[in-house]
């Protein structure tokens, strides 16, 4: 998603964001503060709430396109930053929800082979089928770290849902479920993506902690999106012109 | 290959960068070999549109030959001659199907941005904001085309570039500002802006069958086009005075009822007679609104009773003192959105190819990509009588 840029470097004004990392790390405290300023925005109203709910749009924009939070305030970064990685616990609650034009058995079968999920979930690098209804996740978190987790499914009726929880033991508990139903006149599938993570009391690995912060509804709307645009288009659509710029989801 | 980039406001170069390549299996390049400059690339160029970052390549009026055909693209040949829609749609969703090709649900990489600041995402653009995709353009050498298999079209040989080229945006965008009006029989259609948008709605208002066309701007050659060309009425605001001056104006010249189809092809940077300008001037600089829309309201004003105010004039935020209670005690419609360029593409084409219109009357200018600079700066000032600038790579 990092758009193309000259390569004449009197035009690069990015290079202090060259690394990827970092550029994950503005992207994520840029959506956070656009979400900030998006509630702030509604819950004000008028003319000033609308203006700050078009600048959360403008923030949310720079986060898509990596460049974040550089320039736009860097005490607000910072502030953002601690409230990102302090420490949280109790249940995150994941919810979005989506329309499809193709049928409920087609979605179901695409979700069904999680070794799929890869190329829809931005942060999901790998799963692994393993027997008995297991796999095994991978994703990669914002600061670089790899994290990893064994998942199994416990519901899964054809056509409709299909649950999934971490096995026992696992760093963060974390359950999954998916759901299809008929939109209304034929108008496809609506398409509902439900997950709850268990944040643990006491100090967390770097990793789990990381993976689970970066999570927001943005990211998991967005995983959905990505199905959706899979499902219709046969692809995921990217703004870049050449491979060294495209920086899009995996395919 | 060479590009023309922003780098800011009334800032455009010809950079040297990297070839595009192949992405997506649905991906074409196309070797440009004409583009034009819009009226929608005057916003970026005088930093009205958020969402530009320094280095971006615009464009999106262009058409090429295809160099480059991704996997999944079995409907082209490598040696096509195709003319590319600006809006960029994946032809299989709900919107696409509906015909409404500028509102596909899959196009824009940045959708959730979009949502953030409109409530949904529209399309994605060639060579427009990040907000609406990010996409490289097509003033270049080369271009990388998404969806190639459902967007270009193939261009017959009997039909120059230059006949063909405005098939990408403004020819469907001035026909689509009419044929989404329900136009009856006897209908008088008002339009303000003559540029080139204008002329087509203009021309494409005659196509349809208009009683009346009543052609509005403040640039006399631009006026003078439009009655000499299509034989339009024209009415120019800096003559007639301000806004309550020119609603009046209109009355009159309808005896009273209003023109039937008010279309405003001016958008967000319309200019304005006295202190009604000034104040919106004002509250541009200081972002408090993103547009002038003096037109807009010009335009819900004077529209008959039950009439249809058209808005393909380009806006992208927050506008103020819009005459609701008008539009709510008049009970007029309003039609607006991107064009669905790929909707009007074969029946546009055809009147091309039948000799109903040769588009090409509105060049005025022939540039050579290398003159992109010169050209934007020459196409904003209106300098030389400069209605439309085709450049060759
Ligand atoms: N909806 C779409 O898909 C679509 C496609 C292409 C262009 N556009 C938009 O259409 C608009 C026109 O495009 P264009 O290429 O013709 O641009 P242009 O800049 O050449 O034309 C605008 C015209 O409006 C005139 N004008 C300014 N203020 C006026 C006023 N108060 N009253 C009457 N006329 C006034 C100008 O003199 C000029 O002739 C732009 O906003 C452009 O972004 C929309
Ligand atoms: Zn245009
Ligand atoms: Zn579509």
């Amino acid at each position: 998603m990092t758009p193309y840029r000259p390569i004449d470097p009197r035009n690069d004004d990015d290079t202090e964001l060259d690394s990827a990392r970092e550029r994950e790390k503005q992207r994520a405290l840029a959506l956070a503060a656009s979400v900030g300023s998006l509630m702030v925005g509604m819950r004000r109203g008028g003319l000033s709430g609308l203006l700050l709910g078009a600048f959360s749009g403008y923030l949310a924009y720079r986060a898509s396109t990596g460049r974040g939070l550089k320039g736009t305030g860097r005490a607000l970064a910072r502030g953002a930053e601690r409230t990102l990685t302090g420490h949280r616990t109790g249940p995150l609650d994941l919810s979005a929800s989506i329309t499809i034009a193709r049928s409920r058995e087609e979605l179901y079968a695409f979700w069904r082979d999680f070794t799929r999920l890869p190329a829809i979930m931005t942060s999901i690098t790998a799963v692994d089928d393993l027997p008995d209804g297991r796999s095994r996740w991978q994703a990669e978190t914002p600061l670089g770290g790899t994290y990893e987790w064994e998942a199994k499914i416990v519901e899964d009726v054809p056509g409709e849902r299909i649950a999934w929880r971490s096995v026992e033991g696992s760093d963060v508990p974390q359950t999954g479920e998916i759901r299809f139903a008929p939109a209304p006149a034929g108008r496809g599938t609506q398409v509902e993506l439900n997950l709850r993570y268990e944040l643990p009391h006491g100090l967390l690995a770097a990793a789990p902690l990381n993976f689970v912060n970066a999570l927001s509804r943005e990211a998991v709307r967005e995983d959905l999106r990505h199905f959706k645009q899979v499902m219709e288009a046969g692809e995921v659509p990217t703004g870049a012109i050449h491979a060294s710029a495209h920086e899009g989801v995996a395919r | 290959m060479k590009a023309v980039c922003w780098h800011g406001a009334q800032d455009m170069r010809v950079d040297n960068v990297a070839d595009p390549q192949i992405l997506n299996p649905r991906d074409a390049i196309i070797k440009v070999t004409s583009t034009a400059i819009c009226g929608s690339d005057l916003h970026l160029y005088g930093g009205f549109m958020p969402g530009m970052q320094a280095g971006d390549i615009v464009g999106h009026e262009f058409m090429g030959e295809v160099v480059e055909l991704g996997s999944a693209v079995t409907n082209l040949s490598i040696g096509n001659r195709v003319v590319v829609p600006f809006t960029i749609a994946c032809g299989h969703c709900f919107f696409c199907d509906s015909g409404y090709h500028s509102l596909c649900d899959n196009s824009n990489p940045n959708a959730g941005v979009a949502e953030k600041m409109w409530g949904q995402s529209p399309s994605g653009l060639f060579g427009y904001t990040h907000i609406l995709g990010g996409y490289a353009g097509g003033q270049a050498e080369y271009v990388r085309v998404p969806y190639a298999d459902v967007g270009p079209m193939v261009v017959p040989d009997s039909v120059s570039d230059e006949q063909a080229l405005f098939l990408t945006d403004i020819f469907p965008t001035g026909y689509q500002a009419i044929a989404q009006c329900d136009m009856q029989p006897g209908d008088t259609v008002a339009i303000w802006g003559c540029g080139p948008v204008g002329q087509f709605a203009i021309a494409s208002a005659k196509m349809l069958g208009a009683a009346r066309v009543i052609a509005i701007d403040t640039v006399d050659e631009r006026l003078d086009m439009a009655a000499t060309q299509h034989g339009a009425e024209t009415l120019n605001p800096r003559e007639v005075g301000n806004t309550l001056q020119l609603v009046e104006a209109l009355r009159d010249m309808t005896a009273g009822r209003g023109p039937d189809i008010c279309v405003d092809a001016v958008g967000l940077e319309a200019h304005g007679v006295g202190l009604e300008y000034w104040y919106d001037n004002i509250k541009q600089s200081l972002q408090m609104e993103t547009a002038r829309p003096i037109v807009l309201r010009q335009a819900i004003m004077a529209c008959r009773k039950a009439g249809t105010v058209s808005i393909p004039g380009v806006y992208g935020g927050i506008a103020d003192k819009i005459p609701v209670g008008a539009l709510m005690n008049k009970a007029l419609t309003i039609k607006t959105g991107h064009t669905h360029v790929q909707h009007y593409l074969k029946p546009l084409m055809d009147h091309v190819e039948r000799g109903d219109i040769d588009p090409s009357f509105v060049i005025t200018h022939r540039m050579r990509l290398d003159q992109a600079p010169e050209a934007y700066e020459m196409f904003q000032a209106r300098r030389d009588n400069c209605i439309k600038v085709v450049m060759q790579p």
